[in-house]
């Protein structure tokens, strides 16, 4: 009996790949670094452009002195109900400050930022927005960041 | 250099699926992964065990379950 060996056989079933973990390691105590928020949950300043919930793959900055007030969300794809009742519960822009004042931390990022995730142009998210976004960051003079989304 | 980040998670198995480096998942619904709207001590406690993560976590891919608990009325 002979065994048939056939090449380049792919599997039917979609296998997702895990990226390589990239890692910035810490180099500071916490209550002498600069925090930035980043989200994905389409956070904006209320006076800037709501994203396209068919998919957008741009990013708005938002100031680390804003008015929680002056912040809403344009996002399709999550139920949006608590976040329009508390911007914090996605985006604690207040619990930050109130860590920095206690002296947890030393102060929240002049710049952070807002996306709309979940979706779109993935190759664009990958290759523009987030370098961009990593850019503005470091510009700032952020030490870390806190990510919410997913 | 990197900025070191954490990301908190309501499904950190996708998380884990996309290589984030740190994660701290507190049990919350997706769009309240902060905690509960309006509940300054939940929100606060969440975002002060994150960083305290931040600076815990030494291996890479880590998830960190957090001890708060939201469950939304939608």
């Amino acid at each position: 009996m002979c065994a048939a060996i056939v090449k380049g056989l792919q599997s039917e079933v979609y296998v997702p790949i895990t990226p390589e973990v990239v890692w910035a390691p810490v180099t500071k105590p916490l209550s002498e670094m600069v925090v930035a928020l980043v989200t994905g949950a389409g956070v904006h300043l209320k006076s800037d452009k709501r994203f396209n919930l068919a998919g957008d793959s741009s990013y708005r900055i938002i100031p680390g002195d804003t008015k929680s007030a002056d912040l809403m969300v344009s996002h399709g794809g999550y139920d949006n109900s608590d976040v329009n009742k508390d911007i914090n519960c996605m985006f604690p822009i207040d619990r930050i400050r109130e860590l920095a004042k206690e002296g947890f931390i030393k102060e929240i990022s002049p710049v952070n930022i807002g996306f709309m995730g979940g979706g779109g142009d993935v190759e664009a998210f990958t290759e523009v927005t987030g370098p961009e976004i990593a850019q503005k960051i470091k510009q700032a003079g952020a030490d870390a960041v806190i990510l919410t989304a997913g | 250099m990197g900025i070191p980040t954490i990301l908190i998670a309501a499904l950190p198995p996708v998380a884990r699926q996309n290589g984030a480096p740190r994660v701290a998942a507190p049990k919350v619904p997706m769009g309240a992964n902060a905690g509960q709207p309006n509940n300054r001590e939940m929100q606060t406690n969440i975002v002060r065990d994150t960083l305290k993560s931040l600076e815990e976590i030494e291996t890479p891919n880590t998830i960190v379950s957090l001890p708060y608990e939201y469950v939304a009325k939608i």
